[in-house]
């Protein structure tokens, strides 16, 4: 408990006092239906070392992403936080989603993630809490794309969720 | 060659204006006026009007001013409680053509005070569900006392009044400060000292649980004065925390008492250098003045370490002083290992230091004193020679933060001294980013506070290429990569920002508080627009004249956007009001495509769109010899003319150039046989150079850049004709993606099929 206490401590202030480098805490997910493939394709970038962060505290171990091979070790993990953090339901139905893999890219984690055999769809909810948990100021910047048409959203942990009509 | 182009251009051009003219025909409404929307007027409305303080040219005017503050400290670390206790006199010289009534000082350790205004600064939410820890973090902790507790304001031992709203205190001189003259007071404070690491700050320290110490990086850590000067008044903008510094030059006196066991490097000329170093870090601080090709470590691991078990109860007191800074930072830690190496730079020696714990080695004895040597090196290449005697870099865990001589840079292996080239290049390119902050905003000396990107923009374009010019000095250092992984500078990698929601992205010219996404708004963006203005637009000799002008100018003042932007043209008779307007002002992105391609046959046979025209002209094929052009679709096309040359297609043009031109000139006429017409649509709200490259069948190309002139009449649509001998079997518009174009599915003909990110990491992970 004391533990836990001083870990969230850590923690709590954080958005006020951004230092150089890291800017706002901030991720872009893009969202898009491939017609072709009747897939909901996911590019979600986030920063590495939020992302490791996020990981080592939630399921208490050291959690290190700083190799490739790290990506790969890790993909278990990743995948099960994200399927917490990240939900999608189109017409109703709540999607499942798979992490197909990620890499790296500058100081950032690009994750791929997929749900196929999606026939059209008229609505679509997104909820995306990714790393809400690490930072009350987490902001995640989220653009559905269904066609032409794109929407986009921005996503916090005090509005996690929001709806799109095509 | 020329005058048959033209004539060709001349009846090309008559079919395209045919077509509109029917356009236009219809009956339309009565049309509204409108004010000039040109992109490319001049920046009359947007720009403040020169003056004598700031001229047309951007140079600094004969009125031109600023004032100075001079700062004389005594300042003790208790490294047992954490609390730093100063007292300062200030010297405040009024240059300014006004007699000051106040004089504003700024606290910015107040952003720290438990009722701080800035802690509450973002918008928050009550979750349905939360951890007892959290939700006694968030509601039940007492958060952190920070802030400065002023002790004492006075003059000559008399209190002065003051007023202290937030971050900024207010003092009631008896008697205005006259123009042309000086005031001098006193301060006395303390404050305690947070962790920077789980308190996320530019300033703190950093507690080692396994050996019971800290490592200070200490700055903010006194009252500073505040600038006044002829754009703002006085610069009293709050501290919130993203808007960084505004601060005034001047000469610094300062004493810093710590424990005996610690090892000191700040802002500033060490003065007692005897008293506070050993006698074996003396001797090895005279090797290091001479060594110009590697560091000599002055302080040992060993002797850290065993520094590190002491906690000595006496004190030492480390003196400096630093003249034209515009302010002052020190770290300090009985766990530093200190090392250092001599530089030429531009014929001056000067001192490339590095200060860090044994928890940043193997990696930082490696390379952070190399990479300091070659960014002053770099920097001073393109701006003008480092005037400092020293540049110093602190190894701080995970931070990057910049101070005069000195700076904090992360970059930390892991526990067994592993580290991966994330580590190792994010280690290299914030040191090369910090110590490059030296130039701008230290000397060439911005208003953070209220322009980000004018330090953060413009060193991030610095970084740029002295991370370049790194890779070239230090070949091994970035193998097996062939140039320096830059995150921040190549035109693609600013393309997701640009083309990304426009809800949440602002213009550069923004208040850094006030943006979505500071990293890319005030860092990535503007390094990328002066990257590409560089090599793009201006082109390297151009640019780099005007932008080392720009760096002389206001060398040691304070220059406005308006002084950059007007120095860049001014130096170069380049007009970039349009560059500046779409890149700086707004949130416009490149997007240029290629909307259609006609090849054109030339015949004498008239075609039903050529008489057509000539009879709106009042006469006929029969009574004007005329050329007439055709597509492969059209009527008046036939299958021969493909095997025919152009004078085989048209004797009315072999008869004309026979008449006109002497044997001797014959020979030199070219006789182009296509004539491709290309018509250019522009999505994107920016304009820009257009930079075709043209591939013909034979498998030969050719670059062609149209000046982004071609854009002054028509915003989105422009064609051309290019005349060729060979058939072209493909065009592409930015072939090297330099103009960062967000969508370059419009970029060729035949148009090409690009692979999106998804595909293709898909067909990567199946391999």
């Amino acid at each position: 408990m004391k533990k836990a206490l001083v870990l969230f401590f850590a923690f709590i202030f954080l958005s006020s006092f951004v230092a150089e480098d890291h800017e706002t805490y901030l991720s872009v997910t893009e969202i898009e239906y491939d017609v072709e493939q009747e897939s909901i394709q996911i590019i979600s970038r986030v920063f590495i070392d939020d992302f490791e962060n996020v990981l080592s505290k939630r399921y208490q171990k050291d959690i290190s992403l700083s190799y490739k091979e790290d990506l790969s070790a890790n993909k278990a993990i990743m995948e099960k936080y994200l399927d917490r953090k990240l939900k999608i339901t189109v017409d109703g139905k709540l999607l499942e989603l798979k992490l197909l893999g990620s890499k790296f890219d500058a100081d950032q984690v690009v994750l791929f993630l997929e749900s196929t055999n999606i026939k059209s769809f008229k609505k679509v909810k997104v909820e995306n809490l990714i790393l809400t948990d690490l930072f009350d100021a987490q902001k995640n910047i989220t653009h559905v794309k269904k066609g032409e048409e794109i929407e986009s959203m921005l996503l916090t942990k005090s509005k996690g969720s929001n709806s799109v009509n095509f | 060659m020329k005058r048959l182009n033209m004539l060709c251009s001349v009846f090309l051009m008559f079919v395209f204006a045919g077509v509109s003219a029917q356009e236009t025909e219809q009956k339309e409404p009565r049309q509204e006026g409108h004010t000039n929307e040109n992109k490319f007027r001049q920046m009359y409305m947007e720009m403040a009007t020169p003056n004598q303080y700031r001229t047309a040219s951007g140079a600094p005017g004969p009125a031109y001013y600023q004032n100075e503050a001079d700062y004389k400290m005594d300042i003790v670390l208790d490294d047992k409680n954490s609390t730093i206790t100063g007292e300062e006199t200030i010297t405040y010289h009024n240059n300014s053509p006004e007699n000051l009534e106040y004089l504003w000082v700024q606290l910015d350790q107040n952003i720290r005070k438990k009722d701080a205004p800035a802690l509450q600064k973002d918008g928050d939410g009550m979750g349905p569900v939360t951890t007892p820890a959290r939700f006694a973090d968030s509601y039940l902790q007492e958060p952190f006392d920070g802030g400065f507790n002023i002790k004492e304001v006075s003059q000559n031992g008399t209190d002065l009044k003051y007023t202290i709203h937030q971050t900024m205190m207010r003092i009631d001189m008896p008697q205005p400060l006259k123009s042309g003259e000086s005031y001098t007071f006193d301060i006395k404070w303390s404050y305690n000292v947070n962790n920077h690491v789980t308190n996320r700050a530019r300033s703190g320290y950093e507690f080692f649980p396994e050996d019971g110490n800290k490592a200070y990086v200490i700055a903010q850590f006194f009252p500073r004065m505040a600038v006044y000067n002829d754009v703002e008044g006085w610069q009293n903008y709050q501290f919130w925390g993203n808007g960084e510094f505004a601060l005034p030059f001047g000469d610094y006196e300062v004493n810093i008492t710590v424990p005996a066991d610690h090892v000191m490097e700040a802002t500033g000329e060490l003065q007692n250098r005897k008293d506070v170093y050993t006698k074996d870090m003396m001797k090895r601080y005279e090797q290091a003045k001479k060594s110009f090709d590697k560091p000599v470590i002055v302080r040992t691991q060993e002797e850290a370490v065993e520094a590190e078990k002491g906690f000595s109860t006496k004190t030492k007191t480390w003196t400096y002083k630093a003249d034209m800074v515009r302010d002052f930072a020190f770290s300090t830690s009985r766990k530093f290992i200190l090392d250092m190496m001599a530089v030429d730079v531009m014929g001056k020696d000067v001192m490339a230091v590095s200060l860090y714990p044994k928890e940043g080695n193997p990696l930082w004895e490696e390379w952070s004193t190399e990479v300091v040597a070659s960014t002053l090196k770099s920097y001073s290449e393109h701006t003008f020679q480092y005037p400092y005697h020293k540049a110093v870099s602190v190894h701080a865990k995970n931070q990057g933060m910049e101070y005069p001589m000195i700076c904090w840079n992360y970059g930390r292996p892991d526990e067994d001294g592993n580290y991966s080239d994330r580590t190792k290049f994010g280690m290299m390119s914030v040191i090369i980013h910090e110590v490059g902050h030296n130039f701008f905003p230290m000397i060439v000396n911005s208003d953070e506070r209220q322009w980000g990107w004018m330090d953060e923009g413009i060193n991030t374009f610095v970084q740029y290429v002295a991370e370049q010019e790194f890779a070239e000095a230090y070949p091994e250092a970035v193998a097996p990569n062939s140039k320096y992984p830059s995150r921040r500078g190549e035109p693609s990698k600013i393309v997701p920002y640009m083309k990304g929601n426009q809800d949440y992205i602002s213009p550069i010219m923004s208040n850094p508080e006030q943006v979505h996404q500071l990293g890319n708004n005030a860092y990535g963006k503007p390094a990328t627009a002066l990257n590409i203005l560089r090599e793009t637009v201006m082109g390297r000799e151009l640019f780099d004249y005007a932008f080392k002008t720009y760096s002389h100018r206001w060398m040691f003042k304070h220059p406005t956007p308006e002084d950059f932007f007007r120095t860049m043209e001014d130096a170069s008779s380049i007009d970039l009001d349009w560059f500046w307007r779409g890149w700086f002002y707004t949130t416009d992105n490149v997007d240029i495509g290629i909307k259609e391609v006609n090849k054109y046959y030339v015949t004498d046979t008239p075609t039903e769109a050529g008489k057509e025209m000539l009879k709106r002209y009042g006469t006929t094929p029969e009574e004007t010899k005329a050329l007439y052009v055709v597509t492969e679709d059209d009527a008046a096309f036939n299958e021969n003319m493909k095997n025919k040359s152009l004078m085989e297609n048209s004797e009315t043009l072999q008869a004309y150039v026979m008449d006109n031109y002497s044997e001797e000139e014959r020979k030199n006429l070219q006789t182009p046989k296509y004539f491709y017409q290309v018509v250019f649509e522009k999505p994107g709200g920016l304009v820009m150079p257009l930079i075709v490259e043209v591939t013909y069948a034979d498998g030969t190309s050719e670059k062609k850049t149209y000046p982004v002139q071609i854009w002054r009449k028509n915003d989105q649509l422009v064609s051309k004709v290019i005349p060729s001998n060979k058939e072209i079997t493909n065009i592409t518009i930015d072939p090297d993606l330099e103009t960062a174009d967000v969508d370059v599915n419009n970029n060729s003909w035949p148009k090409k099929e690009n692979k999106n990110e998804f595909d293709e990491f898909k067909d990567s992970s199946q391999d």
